[in-house]
Order: C-alpha cells, then structure tokens, then sequence
C-alpha cells in the first residue's frame, strides 16, 4: 500500500469551510483508491477547538515568536508564517517529525504555506524520493493583496511579493501541481510546472431526511426563496454590496434570502449598515451555523442558489454544490470560475452588475421552477462529485511514482 | 368583477381634509356616484388586527360628511394664537415642536425622532382615550351618538378578506402608515387582485436630511413593496413618476406600469364673508401669499433672506410676507431670526390653522404668491395660485414648474439674488403683474378634483 502525507494548515477533523472539506475529500479519495492516509495539520489553536482535532496537528501557538513577520506583526498572514514555524527546529518542526510515518511515497501539500516544511522533510533520506504535490486553491499573492486591501491594513508588498516568491517556487518544484480552476491551471502551467493538473472542487451528493424537510418548511418563507451558503472569509460578505448595490429589494415582500453559515453576523453587520438597512433586513432570514443534516434539508428546500463573489481565486465549492442541486443559480462570473462548462445549463445566470443580478433574482423568485418532477439530470452532474473531481490527483501520483522508480 | 376602493385613511382621519385626505375623499366620493350608476365598485378598509373588510357605502358617506363637516365649522378660526379648538394630535403636534424648536438641533432631532416612530401608538392611545370618552357620552346620552366610524364595529369577511378572483383594489392613502403591504402582496398572489397605488413624492428617500430622523431606510422599505404590490403606480407629476422609477432601478424592485395623474386644485369651499379679524386686516394692504407648512424643505429662509437685502439697500413700501401654515421640525432658529430681526417684523406676518373660507380671500386679496421650495412631489399651492388666478413667485425645482408651464417664470431656489430681483419687480410693476395675471386667466385650466378621481377610476381600464 503506498503511503501519503497530507499538509494543510487547517485541521480536517470535522470539516466546515471549502479549504477543510477539499483536503478531507482528497484524504477521502486517496483512501479510497488504495491509499494510506497520514494527515498533518498545522494550525491556528485560536480558531480551531479542541473537538476539530486530528491526531497528528501540531498547534502554531499564539504567543510564537514566528507570529511575526520580520520581527513586526502583521494581520491575517499567519498562514504565511506557519511555513517557517512548521520548517524549523525552534518552531514546530521537532513535533511533527514523531507525527511522521515511515514511508512516505507522496507528500500531498495544500495551498503554499508549508512547503518550506515538504522540503524540510525530503532533506531527510528516508523521504528523499518521495514524489511532491503541490496543491493550488488559489492564486494566494493577488488573494491575499485583496484582502490586506479590505481590511485598510497597508505597507504589506513584502509580504505579497514573499507569497508570489513561495507560490511559484512550489509550483516549480513540486512533480505535481494541482490546479482547481483553468485559470489557476494557466498560471502553473506558465509558472513552469512539471505536471499540472486540473481537479476542480467538487460536492457530497446530499439527500435530506424527511422530518428536518417538514421543520424547516415550516420556519422557512412559503414562497420561493433564495439560499447564500458562506463561511466568514472576507469576499465573501466584502463585496455583498458590490453584486447587489447594498439593495434587496429585488426579492419580494414575502420571500428572503435565506443564509447560512458563519458569514451570517458579518453579511448582517453589512446589509444593516447600508443605505437601504431596513429595507435589507425585511428581506433576511439568518440561519448562522447549521448542522450537516440541517443544511442538507435547507439546500434541498431552496428555490434558488445565491453566488454573490465578485474576487478571489480557486473554485468555490459551494458553486459545485448549487449546480449540482439542479435549482436556478445566479452567481458572477467568479463565482462560477472553474466550473465554465455548466454555464449553458438553463437554470444558470451568470451576472455582473446589481442591475443584472436584481433583475435575475426577480425572474427566479417570481418566475416557475425549472426542475421537472423527474428532477435534475444526475448523470451530467456526476463530475461534479468529490470522486470524480479529485481522482486524476492519485492516479497521476502513481504514475509519477513508477516514472521515478524507472528513472 | 368588483373594483374595490380602500379608504382605511379617511375613516380615521379627525381633522380637515387636506392633501393625501383630500385625495381618498374626492376618489371615495367619485366612487360613490360610480356605485349609484350601477358600476361594481365597493369599499374596504385596512386594520392590522383583522385584515381588509368590506365597508357599507353609507359609512363611507357618513365619514366623507364628516370630514366636510370639519370643513364647514371652520369659518372665522384663523390666527396663530387664537383658541380655535383643534384636534388633540394637532395641538399637541405643535406644541412639541415649539418646544423641540427651542433645543439645539440635534437633541430635537433625536427627541422627534423617538416620538416619531413612535407616533401611530401615540395616536392610536389618543383614539382611544377619544373612543373612551365618546362611548361614555353615548352611554349616558345616546341621542348624542356621533356618527364618527369604528372599524372593531365590522366583520371581517369570514375568508379574512373580501375580494374574488379577478377584482380590482386601489389605494390612494397612507399607506406607509396603515397598510400591510406584505399582506397585500400576498392577497394578490393569492386571489389574483390587479393592485392600483399612488406615490405623491420620494422625498424621504431623495432628500432624507430635510426630513426628520433617518426616515431613507423605512421609506425605500415602502417604495419597494409598493412595486411589489402594484401593477400600476399612479403618480402626481412627471417628475415623481421619474424620481420613483429612478429609485426602483437603484434598489433594483421591479418597475411597474406608471401613470400620471393631476391633483384637483379647488379650494374646497365658497368664500364666507366671515372674515376673521387678523386676516380682515391683511386684506386691507398689499401682501405677498406662501402658503406652506413651515419646515426646512419648504425655503422661507430665501424669502426672508430675499426681504433683509431689499431692506438693507433702501427699498422701502415692500408689500407685506404672508406665511400661511403650522411650524414644523427644523426651522427654529429661522422663526426665531424672523421674530427678532426688526427689519422684518413689521413686514412678515405668519397665520396658522388658517380656514379654506380665510385661506380663498387671501389668495384673492393677495398681490402674488411665493413658492421658494426646495423641492416638492407636485406644487398644490402653484396650482391653487393659478386658480385663484394670481402670479407665483416659483421655484424651477423639481415638479413645480409642471404645474404652472409657460405662465411662470421658475427661480433657482437658493438664489436669493433672483428673488430679490423678482420680488422687487412685480412689487413696484403692476403693469408687469398685471400682463401675468391676464395670461393666467386666458390659459390656465384648474384641474377639477372631480377628474382627478375619474382619472383614477378610469386608470384601471
């Protein structure tokens, strides 16, 4: 059995944001192929309880001196930093060498962070012929720019350019770069990456039980509604206003939008706090955090799904999981990269001004489903899923591998 | 298929008709000639606690001579100051905000605010201490009985509503106040009803800082349910209508069909020759007519501003400054200045809960009218001007100058320069005057209230 070494600077335990749930899914479809599995994470203890926990996460405490950035601390860059704390021998690195198997055949790194900890770990000669994935959810440097940028924090070009410097020295050096949308795979590929390869995010095919469809029917609006799924990371609240010209009126008086997940307090804060605040709150229903099973019956309520993302790279997830439902989808372009080849299907709206996404909700929410009582059509919507979208990651490491024996 | 016209506003409306009221009250009473010619047409009301309900048209003809009665008792109460008996919510409306006027703006401000959203309980108590006393009186003296209408009187429809399948409602009241238009929208979807609304202005939202409180948020709530509900807005300028579908494309509502519909410009009643006192003796000079409530929006300060400069730079025998409605929120340091400034005290004049009967001889005593306001969802006071066949000092802001076409020359509002020169001109050139006057007699054309409801009615066609 071949062995991989999984590292993300998230545990996956119970996995909630995108990040989360795609290492768990390519952990998921490794094993599933026949692998052996060792995930490590190296984490922030401030944003993760003790019940999220792997066996194998290491904590990045709080009070390191790696918090810092050349001796300064610098917000929202403790990812970055994590690297060098993870690759040292002051930092982290002695605990996670007693996390580490014996073999490893593939070190599997997802986003850039700890790759200064993958070559750590090769220098070693027992992992010196491991063969190296780097996993790309985004292009972090213009991300992370954006982000700096939203929350006023200045005077951070180092760090961008350190980040850009980081990204294209793992896609350089990794056997296989993953890429999760064609524009991603474009930028590898230029990068000079060896094998780049493209696996989409993808979904869990989810069916709801029957009891939770009859509770939340009764506490959700009787006429068609609209559903934002979200996490708290900033694009996806920042730029709200930006799709929808801070104005929900575009939804009728007796239907909401309807959201769930941690963005609920901050999308709150920003719809409250515009121009039309009353008008907004009319409109919103908060849901905050939900359980798996009770998100599950919401998603299979909903009338429409919501893709307010006007920045940022990678696939969102939670695009996979709309298109999949089969109900209408009115989400930017962004919001759709990485999933162009549904964008013909007729339940889809792709809009790029407030003019354009009012006018889509307000057909949607007023207009007939699209669905026929047969439902959607499964069997188009099959690539979508986790297995199918991950499976070539594998594969292709296997192959490199037999490749490296030959060499 | 029934055409149904909701006067929720009317039957609980306690003072003189004026505006919104007059409005439902000319559109109920044209209704009622329509119900007497064999059209299908009845009335409901709104109550937040049981729904809409029909109401018999003998209630609606009891509530529109109620309101008309109010009308009628009024003749000789004129002048701010005197004892006329007004309604409670009235009085102590102007009381609050004589005292409001004396705090520094933005404690007023807040204090107003508190009480402003606030005010429909507030009235609803003062109702109901009213109802209390009312029921006391016809318990003890039922012969007295006013007829004044109770809506926990009716039945609500046994289906919680009374309209069928294809029906027609309109509504030309406050609705912002007494409807529930998510309701509505639902009876809509629900019962397939072709929904007529009015919108009289955008100001709240369009110009939130002449008006009190944060009122923007709750009105553009109003506006977009209002294009929800309804599948055709009736608006009262071409003005309004544009600023109405320019807000709806913000917010990103749908746009229903629109139309635009005249305001009658009738005083309501003959002249009376009872004349109170303080008016007999204006009658008596020249003087220049505003009728308009005072508040920040409405301009006084230009006039005021306008008289101080031709003062200060000699001119002498100016014609006096009549101000002709209650103070408002906002304009205390201006009434204050006026009060104080003794170049101005012995030239503007202001008179409060002035009657209609009053209101027709000083329109037609008047040298002219003034109408400085920043800006307006109509101009009824324009229109009113014209009728009584005299020249008005306008402002060129937003619909006024609909309202009197070519017959006016319009005044940027702000610019006091033009409206001293304007003010100086008609008020020592009656020749010029005179001409204006001449053309507004040969060309203007009042619109009558009486199609002002046809309109309405018709607009369902």
């Amino acid at each position: 059995m071949k062995t991989v070494l999984l590292l993300s600077t998230y545990p996956i335990a119970s996995p909630r944001h995108g990040g989360q749930v795609r290492v768990a899914n390519i952990a998921k479809t490794f094993r599933e192929n026949g692998w052996d599995v060792t995930h490590l994470a190296v984490y922030e203890p401030e944003g993760y309880p003790p019940s999220t926990l792997g066996a194998n996460d290491v904590s990045f405490p709080a009070g390191s001196d790696f918090r810092k950035y050349k001796g300064t601390y610098v917000p929202l860059i403790n990812d970055l930093l994590s690297g060098e704390f993870a690759a040292s021998e002051q930092g982290g690195f002695a605990d996670i060498l007693k996390k580490l198997p014996p073999v490893i055949d593939v070190i599997h790194v997802e986003q850039p962070w700890l790759w200064p900890l993958v070559l750590k770990i090769r220098q070693m000669p027992q992992y010196a012929n491991a063969c190296l994935i780097y996993g790309s959810q985004n292009i972090e440097a213009p991300l992370k720019q954006e982000i700096l940028d939203s929350y006023g924090i200045k005077g951070a070009e180092s760090v961008i350019a350190d980040i850009e410097t980081l990204e294209r020295k793992a896609t350089l050096e990794a056997d296989i770069a993953v890429a999760v949308t064609q524009a991603d795979f474009d930028i590898l590929k230029v990068w000079g990456a060896k094998r780049p390869l493209l696996a989409s995010n993808g979904i869990a095919p989810w069916s709801a039980r029957a009891e939770l469809l009859v509770s939340w029917k009764e506490r959700l609006p009787q006429s068609p509604w609209i559903l934002y799924v979200a996490s708290a990371h900033p694009p996806n609240f920042k730029g709200f206003n930006e799709c929808l010209g801070s104005s929900l009126a575009c939804i009728p008086p007796d239907s909401k939008l309807v959201v769930v997940g941690s963005v609920c307090e901050h999308l709150e804060t920003t719809l409250r706090d515009s121009r039309w605040g009353q008008l907004n709150l009319s409109r919103l229903q908060l849901l905050y955090m939900l359980p798996d099973e009770d998100l599950d019956a919401v998603k299979t309520l909903a009338h429409a799904f919501l893709l307010p993302i006007p920045h940022g790279g990678g696939s969102n997830i939670k695009t996979a999981e709309a298109i999949y439902s089969g109900k209408y989808v009115i989400g930017t372009e962004a919001a759709f990269r990485g999933f162009e080849q549904h964008l013909l299907l007729p339940e889809i709206s792709v809009a790029r001004t407030p003019h354009e996404f009012h006018a889509a909700i307000r057909a949607r929410l007023t207009g007939p489903a699209t669905i026929s009582g047969d439902g959607p059509d499964r069997a188009s919507r099959e690539p979508l899923t986790w297995a199918r979208s991950l499976e070539s990651i594998p594969r292709t490491a296997a192959d490199v591998i037999v490749q490296k024996a030959q060499a | 298929m029934t055409t149904w016209f909701d006067v929720t506003t009317i039957l609980g409306w306690r003072r003189p008709a004026v505006g919104i009221i007059r409005t439902e009250a000319e559109a109920a009473a044209h209704a009622l000639e329509l119900i007497a010619a064999g059209e299908e047409v009845k009335f409901c009301f709104f109550s937040h606690a049981t729904g809409y309900s029909a109401i018999d048209a003998a209630d609606v003809a009891k509530t529109l001579k109620r309101i008309s009665g109010v009308h009628a008792a009024a003749p000789g109460r004129t002048v701010a100051g005197t004892t006329n008996k007004r309604s409670i919510e009235a009085r102590l409306k102007e009381k609050a905000t004589k005292v409001l006027n004396r705090l520094p703006p933005k404690l007023s401000g807040r204090i107003y605010q508190f009480f402003q959203l606030r005010r429909t309980s507030i009235v609803e108590a003062v109702i109901g201490v009213r109802h209390l006393i009312s029921a006391a009186r016809a318990f003890f003296k039922p012969a007295q009985r006013s007829h004044v209408f109770n809506p926990a009187s009716r039945k609500v429809h046994s289906g919680g509503h009374p309209f069928a399948k294809g029906d027609s409602y309109i509504s030309v009241g406050l609705d912002w106040d007494n409807k529930d238009l998510v309701h509505l929208y639902e009876l809509k979807k629900q019962v397939g009803l072709r929904v007529i609304l009015f919108c009289y202005d955008v100001i709240p939202v369009r110009l939130p800082h002449l008006c009190v409180g944060d009122v923007a948020a709750k009105f553009a709530n109003y506006f977009a349910d209002v294009a929800w509900c309804a599948d055709k807005i009736l608006c009262i300028s071409e003005c309004t209508r544009k600023d109405l579908i320019a807000l709806l494309d913000e917010l990103g509502a749908p746009v229903p069909e629109t139309a635009v519909v005249k305001l009658g410009c009738q005083l309501s009643h003959e002249l009376s020759d009872a004349v109170s006192p303080d008016v007999e003796t204006l009658l008596k000079e020249r003087f220049v007519l505003f009728v308009s409530t005072i508040e920040r929006r409405k301009n006084h300060e230009v006039l005021y501003r306008a008289y101080t400069r031709l003062i200060d730079s000699g001119v002498q025998d100016l014609p006096k400054l009549v101000f002709v409605g209650m103070p408002g929120w906002g304009v205390g340091d201006l009434l204050s200045d006026i009060s104080l400034d003794p170049r101005t005290q012995d030239y503007i004049r202001i008179l409060n809960n002035v009657s209609d009967s009053d209101l027709m001889h000083l329109y037609r005593n008047c040298m002219m009218t003034a109408f400085p306001s920043l800006y307006e969802g109509w101009g009824l006071p324009v229109a009113e001007s014209l009728a009584a066949g005299k020249y008005c000092l306008a402002s060129s802001a937003a619909s006024i100058p609909e309202v009197g076409g070519q017959l006016l020359d319009y005044l940027e509002p702000w610019d006091v320069s033009a409206w001293v020169a304007e003010l100086h001109k008609y008020a020592f050139d009656p020749l010029a005057l005179a001409a204006k006057e001449a053309a507004i007699k040969r060309d203007y054309k009042p619109v009558a209230w009486k199609e002002t409801a046809q309109f309405v009615f018709d607009s369902l066609k």
